[in-house]
């Protein structure tokens, strides 16, 4: 059978079975206009097929169910009880006539004009005669046994059938483990090893196969935004685009139920409270369309999701505000934080800045509990927004509920597996001379300027410790709210994935641990509840605790003193330091991507050319470079490096250096001398400006001034500078009212793409308010620079 | 009606469990200890690719068993769908009931009450019939408690 024709039986059978729920429910209460509306789009997509498969008699039935419903729909028929029956019948033959299809078979002739004719109006006597029609009856029931689907390309599995095999799977494995195990301890067999080798493969394919067959695209999710979008763009008087991004994203099926809500949620307050009317929009200088995009992407064995919007964004002053009005602040307490961490207590319960309770997005209630929900399947959310530009969320999930990458750590002879989504870093006690103090019972230790809480896992479970605390390993755990808080352990083991198991009521009361797994030796090992311990100790009991850790950010160590920097050594043997903000990314590249002309390096990566610094003057760069990308926002350029060492922290005093023009100054790192890198000035060096696609002409005034005091000005924008008179212009600079006539006047009226900049002689002081307007004056640099800078980008984009 | 029991002693008396609900009796291995669990719950132990929790019967019952023999095998059980290891003094056989499940006059004392189904007889002797179910959620209840 042709592959299309395969795939419209199996679309159809597929909307057959999907709506079936919708028949009964609509026959239930017929005035149901959403049940309708997935019975209308049935039959709508089933006539369309027909259309394209020529199947007249399936296209004609459709097409006359269609037609009924759609009375029903403008509400020119009333749906009663035969109606339905009737519709009910049509779509049943629907379904016989796919059957016969799949079976290659030819559907009985007759019968489709007695449905047809129940579906008009005072069509109770044909229908029931119908019914009774014995010929009729027989025909329809004397197809079935027939029209058994020959082919069967898909088949329905409940899911828990699914989730038994996986465990299974995940049984053998572990068997596997155990056995493979044994099988080293034994030593080498030849005979025993070989078939084992290819027992292990075999499982490792199936368990793939396995983990697959529960995975679902995320489409499946995704599918069901635009409708939504639409729908409530239209009810709010919005015009919101979609956009949607990695929809072939593959995680668990569970795992797409659970996020269901949190994302439809988010949605809808984007677009409730987000995206402006369009009215507002175009005032604002945005375009009447608002944007909401969704991307999803895979990192490992995460899956982030980004929804951002480019409506009003967060407006962190009435956050405050409203934390402060619902108790969950006090105003001292609000004012210890940055932007970002007013903008997080959005997830705090009973916090709504919403002026207006709206049907569409409650008041209070939401997201708070979109946290929770992502926080019971170990995800995690976050937002960050521009306040008139719009906000974004960012999600991450795991992949699956029941594997998860875990590092083993140890203490007191025990070991003990963490989730890895919740560690943030591994700090080393020993030989270190970080800040440790004991607040009474807590200890707190410094970690990137803030003092965090310390808890020992040996107090907790109250087993000895075998080294003392300074020379432990501290596992620094992030919280979901983003709080971090140090956890001491002996040592750290490997990390892997780990398949985790519920354990015994009895176990989980003790409020420890999470699950248990087997370590390949085969011993169990219990996974740590790390963010329930975090809970037992207080350490996020409440909103209050958690911030005022926050505020207790120690003053003499703000963000201007702390700095954080990489140390490497560069290709001349120098101990160097960059500033770890500009650095992106460490890369390794072959120096065949290295390319030398006119006295500047570059070098070639992900395809883009990029300047290459750091190169040492005699050497020619052979075999593998390892470079630093750096990048100030807007422009890109790589650093050669020779070792890469560590991040460390800047101390404070940093010695000033005037003879070296590409280092910044001297640090002081473990009573060593270390030259930190003038980010500044190599980007002002080698750094290049992305250029756009073309040079724009600016045409300015006929005067001495605009000529010599203006045009650098201008050309330093980026513009070229033409004459006075005549050639094209994009944008025309006007000074004085007076002048603009002129200006007309020799080179003709503006075109409709040209920009006219006006400039007035009056500085603004000397002028009324409203008369300033439209003009700006002649020394105002910023203001001309922003309004040269604004068409350029015009231009551009 | 001629169930299967399983005999053992605990805490020096003999018992028995329904043969039905005992998966298996296994070696018990090495056991995982897990910090902050009531004392009855020895710990973890590996039985293939399978964790069981392992309980000691005579600590869930209330008695002590520092100086009481323990069997180096346990009874696998299920309850609730997660596997246990039943700790007792010793396993000794299987028996055939002869009689229905029955009490006794002036009870089996409150400590054993909790645990116990009631009397029956076997073809080896009298034995008192245990409540696997309980067995396994009485820690719960006394952490609770505690």
């Amino acid at each position: 059978m042709d592959d299309l024709l395969a795939d419209f039986v199996a679309e159809t059978r597929e909307m057959l079975e999907a709506s079936e729920g919708e028949l009964i429910a609509w026959e239930a209460d017929p005035s149901d206009q959403s049940r309708l509306d997935a019975i209308f789009r049935f039959v709508h997509t089933v006539k369309g097929n027909c259309g394209f498969f020529d199947f007249p008699r399936l296209e004609q039935l459709s097409h006359a169910a269609e037609d009924v419903l759609a009375e029903v729909r403008a509400g020119r028929r009333v749906p009663d009880a035969e109606l339905v029956s009737a519709v009910l019948a049509v779509i049943d033959r629907i379904g016989d006539m796919a059957n016969a299809i799949e079976a290659g078979q030819e559907f009985p002739k007759g019968g489709d004009e007695a449905l047809i004719a129940a579906l008009q109006e005072n069509a109770v006597a044909e229908l029931s005669a119908m019914d009774s029609d014995p010929d009729v009856q027989d025909e329809l029931t004397a197809t079935k046994p027939d029209t058994a689907p020959s082919i069967q390309r898909s088949i329905r599995l409940p899911v828990d059938l699914l989730d038994r095999v996986m465990s299974g799977v995940s049984d053998m494995v572990l068997a596997r483990n155990d056995l493979a195990h044994r099988l080293r301890q034994a030593g080498t067999q030849p005979t025993i090893d070989g078939p084992f080798e290819r027992l292990s493969t075999i499982l490792t394919d199936v368990r793939e196969a396995i983990t697959r067959m529960r995975m679902q695209r995320i489409e499946h999710l995704f599918g069901a935004f635009p409708r939504l979008v639409r729908d409530l763009s239209g009810e709010l008087g919005k015009q919101v685009m979609i956009d949607l991004e990695g929809g072939d994203v593959e995680l668990d099926r569970e795992m797409i139920e659970m996020i269901r809500d949190p994302l439809t949620h988010i949605i809808r307050n984007a677009i409730d409270h987000g995206i402006e009317k369009p009215a507002d929009r175009l005032k604002l200088g945005k375009r009447e369309i608002g944007l909401l995009s969704i991307a999803a992407r895979q990192a490992g064995n995460r899956i982030s999701i980004v929804i951002t919007d480019d409506g009003r964004g967060l407006d962190e002053g009435k956050i405050a505000a409203a934390a402060v009005a619902n108790g969950l602040l006090t105003k001292a307490e609000c004012e210890a934080l940055d932007r970002e961490e007013i903008l997080q207590l959005v997830f705090e319960p009973g916090l709504s800045t919403a002026k207006e309770v709206s049907a569409i997005s409650g008041r209070g209630v939401g997201l708070d509990i979109v946290r929770d929900n992502l926080e019971k399947v170990g995800g995690s959310i976050k937002v960050t927004s521009t306040f008139g530009e719009g906000s974004l969320f960012y999600l991450q999930i795991p992949l699956t509920l029941s594997i998860i990458a875990g590092l083993t750590v140890e203490i007191g002879g025990q070991r003990f597996a963490i989730s890895q989504s919740y560690v943030e870093e591994i700090l080393d006690m020993a030989g270190s001379d970080r800040e440790f103090a004991d607040i009474g019972e807590t200890a707190m230790v410094t970690f990137r300027g803030e003092r965090v809480p310390c808890l020992q896992l040996g107090k907790i479970l109250d087993l000895t410790a075998e080294l003392p605390v300074r020379e432990q390993i501290l596992v620094m755990l992030r919280l979901a709210n983003g709080d971090i808080f140090a956890l001491a352990v002996d040592r750290i083991h490997n990390h892997g994935d780990l398949v985790v198991k519920p354990l015994a009521p009895a176990i989980m009361a003790t409020e420890l641990y999470g699950g248990t797994t087997l370590l390949e030796d085969g011993n169990p090992v219990l996974l740590l509840d790390t963010p329930q311990m975090a809970l037992n100790a207080g350490l996020v009991s409440d909103t209050r605790s958690q911030y005022a850790l926050g505020a207790e950010k120690l003053s003499q160590e703000s963000e201007d003193d702390k700095q954080h920097a990489m140390l490497f050594t560069d290709l001349d043997g120098r101990r160097k330091a960059m500033r770890l903000e500009l650095i992106q990314r460490i890369e390794t590249i072959n120096s065949d991507v290295i390319e030398i002309a006119d006295g500047r390096v570059r070098a070639v990566v992900d395809s883009e050319i990029l300047p290459l610094i750091g190169l040492s003057e005699q050497s020619d760069p052979t075999g593998k470079v390892r470079v630093l990308r750096l990048s100030d926002g807007s422009s890109e350029l790589l650093y050669a490096v020779g070792r890469i060492e560590d991040a460390v922290e800047l101390q404070s005093d940093l010695v000033q250096v005037e003879d070296e023009p590409l280092i910044e100054a001297i640090a002081l790192v473990d009573g060593h001398s270390v030259s930190v890198v003038d980010g500044h000035a190599i980007f002002g060096k080698f750094g290049s400006v992305p250029k756009p696609t073309r040079t724009l002409v600016c045409r300015l005034p006929d005067s001495n001034w605009a000529q010599t005091v203006l045009a650098p000005l201008v050309k330093s924008a980026g513009y070229e500078v033409t004459r006075p008179t005549g050639g094209t212009a994009d944008v025309i600079i006007t000074l004085d009212a007076s002048e603009q006539g002129s200006g007309n006047a020799d080179g003709g009226p503006p075109g409709s793409n040209q920009k006219i900049i006006q400039l007035r002689s009056q500085p603004d002081a000397e002028l009324p308010e409203e008369s300033r307007a439209g003009s700006i004056y002649r020394y105002d640099r910023d203001a001309l620079l922003a309004a040269l800078r604004r068409f350029g980008k015009g231009e551009a984009a | 009606m001629n169930d299967l029991l399983l005999v053992a002693q605990v805490a020096g008396r003999r018992c028995a469990f329904c043969a039905i609900s005992i998966r298996s009796v296994i070696e018990i291995g090495e056991i995982t200890p897990i910090p902050g669990t009531p004392a009855m719950v020895l710990g973890l132990a590996a039985l293939r690719s399978q964790t069981l929790t392992v309980i000691d019967c005579r600590l869930a019952i209330g008695e002590a068993a520092a100086e009481l023999p323990t069997d180096a095998r346990a009874a696998v059980v299920e309850v609730d769908g997660h596997p246990y290891a039943l700790v007792v003094d010793s396993i000794e056989d299987i028996a055939e009931t002869a009689s229905e499940v029955d009490t006794v006059l002036g009870g089996f004392g409150e400590r054993w009450a909790r645990v116990a189904r009631g009397m029956v007889e076997t073809t080896s002797g009298p034995v008192l019939l245990l409540d696997i179910n309980k067995m396994v959620d009485s820690p719960i209840q006394s952490h609770r408690a505690a």
